[in-house]
């Protein structure tokens, strides 16, 4: 996987079960030695194109992680078509029916949510920079187009309406760098916790949709068109603001952090 | 205009707090999305259709997949590495650094026996490859 050679997708949202997987339905029952994995899963990044899936399941034994390889009998992957956003990622929804699977491809040693929350922990950390770098692209456009574009005989850049927009951009990207690097620093030291990566990604998803929203604005009509690269950040940006984990949720797990509840249970 | 323009993360000096070797990677990612992604772009975007297959066997030759695992290929890099190869991948477009982050956090992190989750299982992990 590492070279590239094999894609592999990720299952754990379901059409009725997104911020709260621990209700979710997809469930596997043990036949003998084997797994039997029924359900399906929705919103799912690169599902069409996998050659394995790590699929979470209810067992008797809790929630459950199982590792299925794309063609086995009754999997069956539909993409998802009509998207606004994200229409440069292949997203689909899983379908299990009567998928059987031999007892190694459970993963050992992890039930509960534990186990998909900790790899969510992992996507987030990079959703925390990733964002930013969206952001970035947006306000250097912005600032380049504003240069050069001029109304009433002078660059756009030159008025202070302008340059007021710029300067916080720039002062909202520059503290997400700044805090991104700091969690990048703790998470090296095996030191970042989970309530902690909430903050980065709260923080930088909703400021990067900011950015690109007032970077649109700046560009005028061009800011509407695939000419430029802003409406595209602006528009898949929506999707990373709601992918893992909603902007409430992370508002709540900072919320539980400071408070000590839990408002969500 | 008196003085020439300054970037948004160089008026930061973000440079300052990076290592040369996170440097050298954020830069190798950047002309990757150069060169390969943005030529591209608007038009994957616009048809909703993207070479998945190709892309990922390129974006594994870069090296960005489970960059910051170690073993079965993996190139145990830092985690602010990782975190500067996702800003790069993003500023080409969310969707490619969506496939990465699926690919190397969530996939391959499960199976990896360096992490707890899944257990060291290198039998299992070999019979996947990279897995």
């Amino acid at each position: 996987m590492a070279a590239g050679d094999a894609i592999g997708c990720f299952g754990l949202t379901e059409a009725d079960f997104g911020s709260n997987p621990s209700g979710m339905r997809t469930h596997a029952r043990r036949d003998g030695e084997d797994w039997v994995l029924e359900g399906s899963k929705m919103w799912i990044t690169n599902g069409n194109v996998a050659d394995v899936a790590v699929v979470w399941a209810q067992t008797d034994d809790r929630i459950r992680g199982f590792v299925v390889p794309t063609d086995t009998p009754g999997f069956q992957a539909n993409e998802i078509h009509k998207k606004m956003s994200l229409r440069a990622s292949v997203t689909s929804e899983l379908v299990f029916d009567g998928v059987r699977l031999p007892a190694d491809v459970v993963l050992p040693e992890v039930s509960g949510l534990r186990g998909p929350l900790s790899c969510l922990n992992e996507a987030r950390f990079g959703i925390v920079f990733g964002t930013l770098g969206a952001a970035r692209d947006c306000l250097e456009t912005a600032i380049n187009y504003s240069i050069d574009r001029e109304q009433f005989d002078k660059p756009i850049a030159a008025f202070q309406l302008t340059q007021k927009k710029f300067a916080d951009m720039a002062l909202e990207l520059g503290k997400g760098m700044l805090l991104a690097l700091h969690l990048g620093r703790l998470k090296d030291e095996h030191l970042v916790r989970p309530e902690q990566v909430s903050l980065g990604k709260l923080n930088n998803a909703r400021e990067a949709l900011a950015i690109a929203r007032e970077c649109r604005g700046i560009l005028g009509g061009n800011g509407i068109t695939l000419e430029y690269p802003i409406i595209r950040h602006m528009n898949n940006l929506e999707s990373v603001f709601t992918y893992e984990g909603t902007n409430e949720m992370h508002t709540l797990v900072v919320g539980e952090a400071l408070t000590g509840i839990a408002a969500y249970r | 205009m008196t003085r020439p323009p300054q970037s948004p993360f160089g008026l930061f000096a973000i440079d300052h707090l990076l290592s040369e070797e996170e440097r050298a990677i954020r830069d190798v990612v950047r002309e990757f999305v150069d060169s390969e992604i943005r030529p591209h772009i608007a038009d994957w975007f616009e048809e909703g259709k993207i070479p998945a297959r190709e892309l990922a066997k390129d974006l594994g030759t870069l090296g960005v997949l489970g960059m910051h695992l170690e073993g079965y290929g993996c190139q145990g890099t830092s985690a602010v590495a990782y975190g500067l190869a996702c800003l790069e991948l993003e500023a080409g477009d969310s969707g490619i650094r969506s496939l990465v982050s699926v690919q190397g956090s969530l996939a391959m992190y499960v199976r990896h026996p360096r992490v707890r989750l899944g257990g060291a299982e290198a039998g299992v992990a070999a019979a996947h490859g990279c897995w």
